[in-house]
C-alpha cells in the first residue's frame, strides 16, 4: 500500500502536477482576514456564526470568528466570509 | 461575481429560510445532491437563510423532509417571477404589445417633411407640391420612396432648382433645396446692342459714347423706348453696327396715394393674452378647451407643432396652439390739417419702401383731395436715375 503511494508521489513530483488536483487533499486559500476558500472539502460538520468546522479528507478545519457566513457552497468548494480570527487544523489521518 | 448575479437574476432564485436541528446535515445533503447554495447566513441556532435557484428548490423540499427541517420562502427574485406576476394582467400586456406594434408600424411612414431652402424666390409650398407630385408626401410608406428617382424627376421638371437633396431620418424627411440663380440675359461684349429704357421718365441728360442717340433731353420716354441705337451712319461708310454705350439720366416719377378718414377706429393690443391648445389628428380636430375666449374682441394666432417622440421620430399628431390677444378699439378724430399730415406720412412710407436711393430725390410734390370726410394725399417723388439696359440687336 505504502509502495503504491510512494510511486504515485514520485510521478506527481516529476510531472509537477498540483497535488490538490490529483488527490483529494484540500486547498485552503485566505484572502485578507475576511474570506476563506476551501477546495476539495467533504462536508460541513458544524456551522454557527462564530464557529465553522469543515471536514476534509485528511482532517478537520476549524474556523473561529464573528458574523461568519457560508457565502457559496458547491460540490467541491466552500467560501466563508466574515471576520475570521483563528484557524485550527486537526489531523485525523492515521500515519 | 457580477455575471453570477446576473445569471441568478435571469434564471430566478428564491431566498428561503430553514428551521431545524440538523442544519449541517441539510447542507451536506445539498452538497451530495449537487445543489448550489449561496449567501448562507445563520440567524440563530436553528434558523438559517440561504439563496437557491428555482430548479433546485424542489429538491430542497425533499431534503428538508428527510432532515426534518422546515422550509419557507422569504423572497422571490428574478425575471421568471416578474413575468408570472404580469401573467394575469392580460389587457396590460396586450396594450404593451399594441403600443410597440403601433410604434413599429408608425415608424415605417413619413410623418414630417422639413424643407430647407437657400435662395429667396422659392417657397416651401411650391417645393412641397412638386414633392407631392413625385411621390413624397406625408403618410407615404418609407419603402416606396425612391429618393434618387424623386430627385431626378424634380430636377428634370424644374429649372429653378440647382440642387436638391432628400434625407430620410426616422419618420422625418429632410429636403434641402438650393435655388438656381435666374440666368441674366448675357449680352456678349462683342455683340451689337441697343440701349433701351427700362422705366418711364423724362430724359434729363443723354450722352452717347458709341452709337446714335435717338432721344433729346426733355423727351418723355416709355418703357422699351430706344434710347441709344447700336448703329452709326457715316457719309462714306454707310450704316455700321456697334455696341452702344453711354450715360442716360432721366427724371423718374414715383407716385403713391394714401387716404385718411377724419374719424378712424384704431385697434390696439391691450397686452392680455391667453393660450389654448388643440390636437389635430389627420384633419380631425380635438379641442382641449371649453370656451372660446374670455375676451370680447381678440386676435388669434395659430401655430402648429408636430409631436415627436425622439429627435426624428414624428408621429402623425399635431398640437395647435392658439394665442388670443385681447384687442381694444378706440376712435381717433382728426382735424383737416392733421389728416393731411397723416395721409402724407402714410404715402411717404409707401414710397420709401420703393425707392432705394434717396439722395437722388429731386422734387417732392403733394396733392390733397378732400371728399366727404376722407382726405387723400398723392405724393410724387421726382428721382434722377440712370435708365437704360442693353438689348441685343437681332437681325
Amino acid at each position: 500500500m505504502r509502495k503504491i503511494k510512494n510511486t504515485r508521489n514520485k510521478i506527481e513530483r516529476i510531472l509537477e502536477l498540483p497535488r490538490e488536483v490529483t488527490t483529494n487533499i484540500p486547498k485552503i486559500t485566505i484572502i485578507g482576514f475576511d474570506q476563506l476558500m476551501i477546495e476539495n472539502y467533504k462536508g460541513v460538520i458544524e456551522y454557527e456564526e462564530y464557529l465553522i468546522k469543515i471536514n476534509t479528507s485528511i482532517g478537520i478545519v476549524i474556523i473561529e470568528g464573528t458574523k461568519m457566513s457560508l457565502n457559496q457552497i458547491n460540490e467541491n468548494d466552500v467560501l466563508i466570509s466574515g471576520d475570521i480570527s483563528k484557524i485550527y487544523l486537526e489531523n485525523t489521518e492515521e500515519e | 461575481m457580477l455575471t453570477k448575479k446576473m445569471e441568478g437574476y435571469l434564471k430566478g432564485y428564491v431566498n428561503i429560510h430553514i428551521e431545524g436541528y440538523f442544519i449541517e446535515r441539510f447542507i451536506n445533503m445539498c452538497r451530495l445532491q449537487n445543489i448550489y447554495l449561496w449567501n448562507i447566513q445563520k440567524k440563530n441556532d436553528i434558523y438559517l437563510t440561504t439563496n437557491v435557484g428555482i430548479k433546485d428548490f424542489k429538491k430542497i423540499k425533499r431534503i428538508a423532509r428527510k432532515t426534518k427541517c422546515k422550509v419557507g420562502i422569504e423572497k422571490k427574485k428574478g425575471i421568471p417571477f416578474l413575468v408570472n406576476r404580469y401573467r394575469k394582467r392580460k389587457i396590460f400586456i396586450i396594450m404593451m404589445i399594441l403600443i410597440f406594434l403601433a410604434l413599429f408600424v408608425l415608424s415605417k411612414f413619413i410623418w414630417n417633411i422639413e424643407i430647407k431652402i437657400t435662395g429667396d424666390n422659392l417657397t416651401e409650398e411650391d417645393i412641397l407640391s412638386s414633392l407631392n407630385e413625385n411621390g413624397l408626401f406625408i403618410g407615404e410608406n418609407k419603402n416606396k420612396v425612391d429618393v434618387k428617382e424623386i430627385i431626378n424627376n424634380i430636377r428634370l421638371k424644374r429649372n429653378d432648382i440647382a440642387w436638391i437633396g432628400i434625407e430620410l431620418k426616422g419618420t422625418n424627411a429632410i429636403v434641402s433645396v438650393v435655388e438656381a440663380e435666374a440666368k441674366p440675359e448675357i449680352v456678349n461684349e462683342n455683340d451689337y446692342c441697343n440701349i433701351v429704357s427700362n422705366k418711364e421718365g423724362k430724359i434729363v441728360k443723354i450722352n452717347a459714347n458709341t452709337g446714335t442717340a435717338m432721344v433729346k433731353p426733355g423727351d418723355v420716354v416709355k418703357e422699351g423706348t430706344l434710347l441709344i441705337a447700336g448703329w452709326m451712319e457715316g457719309k462714306y461708310t454707310g450704316t455700321r453696327f456697334v455696341r452702344a454705350s453711354g450715360d442716360i439720366e432721366a427724371e423718374v416719377w414715383y407716385t403713391e396715394k394714401a387716404t385718411v378718414n377724419l374719424k378712424e377706429t384704431k385697434m390696439e393690443k391691450t397686452g392680455n393674452e391667453e393660450k389654448k391648445y388643440a390636437l389635430n389628428i389627420n384633419n380631425f380636430r380635438i379641442n382641449l378647451y371649453k370656451r372660446l375666449s374670455n375676451f370680447e374682441k381678440y386676435d388669434t394666432i395659430y401655430s402648429t407643432k408636430k409631436l415627436k417622440i425622439f429627435s426624428n421620430f414624428y408621429i402623425p399628431v399635431e398640437l395647435i396652439e392658439c394665442n388670443n390677444f385681447e384687442i381694444k378699439e378706440y376712435e381717433v378724430n382728426y382735424t383737416e390739417e392733421e389728416a393731411k399730415e397723416e395721409a402724407k406720412k402714410r404715402a411717404e412710407e409707401k414710397l420709401n419702401e420703393k425707392i432705394t436711393n434717396k439722395d437722388n430725390i429731386n422734387n417732392i410734390s403733394v396733392n390733397y383731395n378732400i371728399k366727404d370726410n376722407v382726405v387723400e394725399a398723392e405724393v410724387t417723388y421726382e428721382v434722377f436715375e440712370n435708365i437704360g439696359t442693353n438689348e441685343k440687336i437681332v437681325f
